[in-house]
């Protein structure tokens, strides 16, 4: 070791090591690159440039192409000018992204899309991506309002709009976001909800005493301090809303006569087979006579029609030209006109709209064709079908139904075991719920819950999701081209080392413990260079295990490098017999052997000896004479 | 030239080498036997500094070896060349580098290096196989390319450790035609770990018998072989009886070096009974 280290070695180790660092920092920082380009295309090919859209849309896949027509028919004609591309289909729902012209890009306009939306067929919900923006999440129902009062005063902000427990703050730039993300949680942060779990249920004037004192503590312990009760099932979703919704709709279920409504279905489902299944051709033939009557007698209108104007303009011409014979005719004639038309009539005009009729006549003809075209028998099996759908409930059931949930709601208002705080302005949360725990007594759990969380909105999270995978195939790569370092080079090295501790006549244990103390300073700062190289950062800041995890892989390679690398003890003695340096050794014979790693190369223009050679087919110096 | 003085080595319990004492004078040629385990080629790895003794001291040319460091060490290694058992060629340099790597590594030109390369190969009668790798070699080849790897340092002494061990009996000869005319030159002193009895008695100046790490008869080839009660002279003998007995006849009537003060007249008669008397 000793001989090794001051033939000049050092500085082979020392290109080495530089090698080592630039070749997987460069890898390393390519990769992380290339992987971050990728999946932010990705992003940006799913829901579009920054800001491009607003919202996505989701349908149930089996409403097919239906949906996404009606969603297209009704997006045109509420927001002209939308935009919308389709997304991939994800766990049975149909995606569609969709962004609002700016007319509509404000807070009525994204907070109506549910209702705007929800009557569609196959229509499953809407997801928010509007950009930029920074997003309150898991907002307590009773705050909700507020703080998308509190977003929208904040400077920086456009509008901000809210969608169940989420408030939106859209912001005028992206450059807002940081500034806007701080006052938001000063803002969530200045609200503390306080849940008491009381170890019974208390009478509500019970309730009402417990807040009371609870409230008059916390005041007490702050000039600031402010609090407000919540109500018990306020925004939550507890047992008692959900028995008196289940109760309004059972009750709706009385006002129905379900079995007349059974009756009719199956009667109808019968007219209809026995109109299928008669094919009701006396009927059709009979209307199709008719019709044919009435048109020969439209047909007859019209001639009669022709004729009255014939003779209304004789009778025209001729009281014009006075002859007196013709005007008897003539009034002859107007008397008969006149009989026909029930009534002073001086110009007949036509008596009746034959257009009309005719177009009447057609309509008929259509609707039988129609008629003709329907698989009845299909809405005969489909009536039953309904009918046997109908819930066989009698009135009195329902009835029992109901004074069933009556008794248990009249229970569940007896008393609850739940009280909840809204504390506003303490320095110290910690200081209000021991306040609030105080006035509950030593038996009760008090929760502390945010008011919400604000996060940035969705695109800038999976960047940050982004910046940790980088970082994650940066230190993958890293790894990877260190592994390969210590195989091809460390590891031969390190053995080379061990033959000549041999021939120095040193310990082996002396030399193996230097050798992976060695090695692991190696892997160390080869890790941390490479790695700091790709990043751009400081590694060390919070990443102490970059450097320990090199530091055990060079130990490990150093201590292994008989197994991994073994340097041939024949070779280094035959070259140390003939008073070669350990440089030239390793220059000329150790490194040309083995694996073409960075010293192979490193070496390559250096070396005097084997260049055409190069590494060639090792032949044992034992193989059959 | 070379001294060895109470050479000791331990691996764990075992003695490898227990107070050896060895001298050895320029140009001389030693021939080391004995049984296998006893310690022989751990001596040459010694005196080669390949292995660390633990206890005596090794001198060559009137410096003590084993303070050596550094660049000195290296050019005490390079006056002490080292023949390996199993060739120890640089598998992807041809053969013209292999030899060439010494002088070459030593600071000589490439020109000046190469040229003591193709003399070596010459000497070796390797000269058509320089641009051959080892893998392409036969055994016999190999072994001569380490020997001119070796010789193209000129080293004042050649260490050899069983340089026929490895080798098919049919490239054994031509690797110890190599190593008796070396023998035969007096240029270079050698110290030969053999097996091969006919050779050592043949060609070494001197022989010395080693058995559990220790030299326990040193002295003329045959006085050594035939006359030494030692219990691995013994061994030795009947060897040689079984496997050489024609050869006995051969190398007593064998005419010795001329005109060395060490050469044996090659039709005198023993002086000893017959080689077959000790069977």
């Amino acid at each position: 070791m000793r001989t090794l280290l001051g033939s000049g070695l050092w500085r082979d180790l020392l290109a080495l090591f530089i090698s080592a660092v630039l070749l997987g920092g460069m890898l390393a920082g390519g990769a992380s690159r290339l992987v971050e380009a990728y999946f932010s295309r990705a992003v940006t090919g799913l829901v579009g440039a920054p800001g491009e859209y607003d919202a996505i849309v989701h349908l149930k896949q089996e409403a097919g192409e239906a949906a996404l027509r009606a969603l297209d028919e009704r997006l045109a004609s509420l927001y002209p000018g939308y935009t919308w591309k389709e997304a991939p289909t994800l766990a049975g729902r149909l995606n569609v992204v969709i962004g609002l012209p700016e007319a509509h890009r404000n807070q009525s306009g994204l907070e109506s899309l549910p209702q705007t939306l929800g009557d569609l067929p196959g229509f499953d919900g809407i997801t928010y991506i509007v950009e930029p923006a920074v997003v309150i999440k898991d907002v307590h129902p009773a705050l909700r309002d507020e703080l998308a009062a509190g977003a929208r005063a904040a400077s920086g902000v456009a509008f901000a709009f809210s969608s169940g427990s989420t408030v939106w703050a859209v912001l005028r730039s992206p450059g807002e976001a940081a500034a806007v993300q701080e006052a938001l949680e000063a803002l969530v942060e200045e609200q503390v909800i306080a849940e008491v779990q009381l170890p019974v249920a208390v009478s509500e004037g019970a309730r009402e005493a417990l807040l009371a004192e609870m409230i008059s503590l916390l005041e007490a312990s702050g000039p600031g301090v402010r609090a407000v009760p919540l109500a018990a099932g306020e925004g939550s979703e507890g047992p008692q809303a959900a028995l008196e919704r289940a109760r309004g709709i059972i009750a709706g279920l009385s006002s129905m006569d379900l079995p007349a409504l059974r009756e009719d279905l199956l009667r109808l489902a019968d007219q209809i087979e026995a109109a299928a299944a008669g094919g009701d051709a006396a009927g059709e033939e009979g209307l199709a006579y008719v019709l044919d009557v009435f048109r020969r007698a439209v047909d007859e209108v019209e001639a009669l029609e022709a004729r009255v104007a014939q003779v209304a303009e004789a009778l025209r011409g001729a009281a014009a030209q006075g002859d007196a014979g013709d005007i008897l005719v003539a009034l002859l004639l107007q008397q008969l006109v006149q009989r026909l038309g029930g009534g002073e009539a001086a110009l007949p005009g036509p008596a009746v709209d034959s257009e009309a009729l005719r177009a009447g006549i057609q309509a008929v003809e259509e609707a039988l064709e129609r008629w003709r075209e329907l698989d009845l028998e299909a809405a005969a099996h489909s009536l039953r079908q309904l009918s046997a759908a109908v819930p066989g409930i009698e009135p009195g059931q329902v009835q029992e139904i109901l004074d069933a949930l009556d008794a248990l709601l009249a229970q569940s208002q007896e008393g609850t075991a739940r009280v909840s705080l809204l504390i506003r302005g303490a320095p110290d949360p910690r200081q209000a719920l021991a306040a609030v725990q105080e006035a509950a007594g030593p038996s009760a759990r008090v929760f502390a819950r945010s008011a919400g969380v604000v996060q940035p909105d969705a695109r800038t999270a999976v960047l940050q999701l982004l910046a940790g995978l980088r970082q994650v195939v940066t230190i993958l790569v890293s790894l990877l081209v260190l592994a390969l370092v210590l195989l091809f080079d460390v590891a031969p090295l390190a053995s080379f080392a061990r033959r000549l501790a041999e021939i120095d006549g040193e310990s082996p244990a002396l030399a193996a413990a230097a050798l992976s103390l060695a090695g692991g300073l190696f892997g160390a700062a080869a890790y941390w260079g490479a790695v700091w190289l790709a990043s751009g950062a400081d590694p060390l800041s919070g990443s102490w295990m970059v450097p320990l995890g090199g530091g055990l892989c060079g130990a490990l390679f150093a201590l292994a490098s008989e197994r991994c690398a073994p340097v041939e003890r024949e070779v280094v003695h035959a070259a140390v017999s003939l008073g070669v340096a350990e440089r030239d050794i390793l220059r000329e014979v150790v490194v040309p052997q083995g694996r073409p790693g960075l010293l192979y190369w490193l070496n390559r223009p250096g070396r005097r000896l084997g260049r055409r050679g190069g590494v060639t087919a090792v032949a044992s110096p034992a193989a059959p004479v | 030239m070379l001294h060895v003085r109470r050479l000791t080595k331990r691996y764990g319990q075992r003695i490898a080498l227990d107070g050896i004492d060895l001298d050895l004078a320029p140009g001389e040629t030693l021939a080391l036997l004995g049984p296998s385990g006893c310690g022989k080629s751990t001596l040459l790895r010694c005196i080669q500094r390949l292995v660390r003794p633990d206890a005596g001291d090794i001198v060559f040319m009137g410096q003590s070896v084993l303070d050596l460091e550094g660049e000195a060490l290296r050019a005490y290694r390079r006056k002490v060349g080292f023949v390996f058992q199993h060739f120890n060629l640089i598998p992807h340099l041809t053969a013209r580098e292999n030899v060439a790597l010494g002088p070459l590594m030593a600071g000589l030109s490439r020109e000046e290096a190469f040229s003591r390369a193709r003399d070596a190969l010459e000497r070796v009668g390797l000269v058509h196989q320089a641009a051959a790798h080892p893998a392409a070699m036969s055994g016999g080849e190999r072994q001569r390319v380490a020997i001119a790897r070796t010789l193209a340092q000129r080293p004042s002494l050649i260490l050899w450790d069983e340089p026929t061990s490895a080798l098919d009996p049919m490239l054994v000869d031509e690797v110890l035609a190599i190593m008796a005319g070396l023998a035969a030159s007096d240029e270079t002193a050698m110290i030969v770990v053999t097996h091969e009895i006919p050779f050592a008695l043949e060609v070494a100046d001197r022989m010395a018998l080693m058995d559990q790490g220790k030299i326990v008869a040193e002295g003329e080839p045959r006085e050594v072989l035939f006359r030494s009660e030692a219990p691995v002279a013994r061994r030795l003998r009947k060897v040689y009886e079984m496997r050489y007995a024609g050869l006995y006849q051969q190398v007593l009537s064998r005419r010795g070096r001329n005109g060395s003060p060490r050469s044996r007249s090659v039709h005198r008669p023993p002086e000893r009974p017959s080689a077959l008397a000790w069977i």
